[in-house]
């Protein structure tokens, strides 16, 4: 299961597999040169010291004929052990691609040669290294002939790239070590890399917080050159993103706030005319034109707080509230307006005051639309409770009406704008529980909706951030 | 009543001159703020209706000026401006009350009735709801012309029920503002609540659970 999620993290593409890969690749192809050079050094390179090396190892050989010409199995046996000790030297296995192997003559007479390849061989020269190919094998030779006897021993040097080659990858020098550090590599060349591109997830996480609302430029300060653009062009594009919806909405403002002037006119003058008119069927009609024109000043009012709560947050102190007279001052203002549907407010306060920390406009229009709305949903002769408590867990709000409710389906979406639950006699803009719901993020308050314990109306509940609220919050 | 109204819009001024005069005002509508200017200084008035956004200066600076000449004039500020930081402005200015518009023609007057009532001249004018009448002056209470005796914190409560009446009084204004209770123990005003109810007879003040308490100017169809 972890290697499988292991997998599934190494073959997403990602910078920082890219960076791993890059750095493995180099170290690969760093080793693959170093075994280059040490091949073309066994096959080709003739070092300074090499011609002497052998000139004294030949010596050595020559003498210990010389010594025992007389005694051939005891000089069998000592050239024997000089062969095996070359074969092996350096604790290198014997090996014909890298191994140095020996003829050894008294005259024409072969009295030692080592086994395996190449054999026998045949030289042209004395005291030097010469390169030849005997028994289809590229070789170099070293052949000296002893001072004092007809003895002569011949040094043959591997020189065969391919067979020294082959004899590294038998050893295992070729791909053994890479396949035993990589493991070991990965992790520390992964953690490197991880935490160079530190900068990067800070960056995307300070990104990734943003909110639709938040158009702040970014927090982010670009330390590196690489990330500098990336901020700039982002913090640019967060710049023109937020002059364009500010003068949207200033536009929406000001075309609301001018609604506003004619709406009222309207309004005074046919009160004026109602007064004046005698006929009951004239004052039904006014009646009309006075309920559509509450209606628009209604909307209006929204929009200009959905506008104003929209806007720049610069604008709003957050101060410490009393929200227990607030409620309560609310509540008595929207009472009559109740009044004249049948509906009847009450409110359960808690005896201790309840501090929250807030904007009051935004306070405000929380509590006035959710208990307008609870109040326009609510039958004739029905309650509308409003609960306010505040414990340990923190201050709750909670409104319950006896009205339609809202089915769980759209419970989401009557917090979007111009929403409405469809089939409803209820008017309204469906604006509302939007101008809630922003409220509510304002003030960092969570409001959802829920079914009250009767099984029927509907239940907005909000909590407010914070724990200890009896006292003011600093 | 004589009411000087200060207002550029042509509509909203012309309706409001003309409810204004049916409900027996005297109206004096000015649309500039030099207009106003020269009209408080050549007559007397009651009360000054002012709109904020002028097309020769700003409501408010002339409401500054006004309350500098003559601070017992009486002034409603009538504004399309909402929001808090601007009714703040407008109160703190020296207006006696603020509607934002659109209004009710019954609110524009209750207000006017209301800042009358509070202005020299308009006290002798007695509360009258379904009646239950209260006369200021000599603090007499009467239900149905049958004359009833109150305590001063009962009076108190009453008289603030009635002037504003249709409208909710918090049980913290009634227990802070009314009662000057500052102890904080709220259920004194729910005694003297009691002690009217039981004097001037049920059906007057409404309860409104846990917000405060209202005097209907109309009979209640729900339960008191």
């Amino acid at each position: 299961m972890i290697l499988k999620r292991i997998w599934r993290s190494m073959a997403q593409s990602s910078l920082t597999r890219r960076l791993v890969v890059a750095q493995i690749g180099l170290l690969v192809a760093l080793w693959l040169i170093l075994v280059g050079y040490f091949v073309y050094d066994v096959a080709f390179i003739d070092d300074w010291y090499e011609p002497r090396q052998m000139q004294e190892r030949a010596d050595m050989i020559l003498a210990v004929m010389d010594g025992l010409a007389d005694r051939p199995a005891e000089l069998n046996n000592a050239l024997k052990k000089i062969d095996e000790f070359q074969r092996d030297e350096n604790r290198e296995r014997d090996e014909p691609g890298i191994r140095v192997t020996m003829n050894a003559w008294f005259g024409k007479e072969l009295v030692y040669r080592s086994p395996g390849e190449p054999g026998v061989v045949t030289t042209t020269q004395m005291n030097v290294l010469e390169t030849s190919v005997q028994h289809g094998l590229r070789v170099r030779t070293f052949a000296r002939q002893s001072m004092n006897s007809n003895a002569r021993v011949v040094l043959v040097l591997p020189g065969d790239a391919a067979a020294a080659f082959v004899s590294l990858g038998r050893r295992g020098i070729v791909l053994l070590p890479l396949i035993v550090c990589m493991p070991l590599l990965l992790l520390p060349a992964w953690l490197s890399v991880r935490s160079a591109l530190r900068p990067f997830r800070e960056l995307s996480s300070d990104v990734a917080s943003k909110g639709i609302q938040d158009l702040e430029p970014l927090r982010f300060t670009a330390r590196y050159s690489e990330l500098r653009p990336i901020v700039r062009s982002v913090n640019g594009l967060l710049e023109r993103l937020r002059a364009n919806i500010s003068a949207e909405r200033r536009f929406i403002a000001d075309a609301a706030h001018e609604l506003r002037t004619p709406l009222a006119a309207m309004r005074i003058n046919v009160e004026a005319l109602q007064e004046r008119s005698r006929d009951e069927r004239d004052r039904t009609l006014l009646n009309s034109i006075v309920h559509s024109g509450d209606r628009a000043s209604r909307l209006v009012g929204q929009l200009l707080a959905l506008m104003r709560s929209d806007a720049d947050s610069a604008q709003f102190t957050s101060e410490a509230l009393r929200l227990d007279e607030l409620v309560q001052e609310r509540l008595a203002e929207i009472a009559e307006m109740a009044r004249p549907r049948g509906v009847e407010l009450e409110l359960e306060l808690p005896d201790q005051p309840v501090w929250v920390r807030g904007e009051r406009d935004a306070l405000r229009s929380l509590v006035d639309n959710i208990v307008e709305n609870a109040t326009k949903y609510s039958p004739k002769g029905g309650t509308v409770t409003t609960r306010l408590t505040s414990n340990e867990g923190g201050v709750e709000l909670t409104v319950t009406d006896a009205g339609p409710g809202i089915s769980p389906q759209h419970r989401e979406r009557v917090f979007g704008r111009f929403f409405r639950v469809p089939d409803q006699a209820q008017e309204g803009s469906g604006l509302g529980l939007a101008i809630v719901k922003r409220a509510s993020e304002r003030l960092g308050a969570t409001v959802w909706l829920e079914d009250p314990e009767t099984g029927r109306g509907l239940r907005v509940h909000v909590r407010f951030p914070g724990k200890d609220a009896k006292s003011p919050p600093t | 009543m004589k009411i000087l109204l200060v207002e550029d819009d042509l509509d909203i001024g012309n309706g409001i001159r003309v409810a204004l005069t049916d409900q027996a005002m005297t109206v004096v509508w000015v649309r500039r703020v030099t207009e106003a200017i020269a009209m408080l200084e050549t007559a007397a008035h009651d009360i000054v209706c002012l709109d904020l956004g002028l097309p020769d200066g700003d409501g408010i600076a002339l409401l500054k000026r006004l309350r500098r000449d003559q601070p017992a004039l009486p002034v409603l500020i009538i504004t399309a401006r909402d929001s808090l930081a601007d009714r703040l402005l407008g109160l703190d200015s020296g207006a006696d009350d603020y509607l934002i518009k659109p209004f009710a023609l019954a609110e524009l007057l209750s207000r006017l009735r209301a800042l009358a009532r509070r202005s020299y001249g308009y006290r002798e004018e007695m509360l009258e709801i379904r009646g239950l009448a209260l006369h200021e002056p000599t603090m007499r209470v009467t239900v149905r012309g049958d004359p009833i005796e109150l305590s001063r914190s009962e009076y108190l409560l009453l008289s603030a029920l009635m002037k504003r009446a249709d409208r909710v009084l918090t049980r913290r204004t009634l227990d802070e503002q009314v009662l000057q209770n500052q102890s904080g123990e709220s259920n004194t005003l729910e005694v003297h609540i009691s002690n009217l109810r039981r004097k001037i007879g049920n059906g007057y003040i409404r309860t409104v659970r846990g917000v405060g308490y209202v005097i209907d100017k109309t009979e209640s169809t729900t339960r008191t």
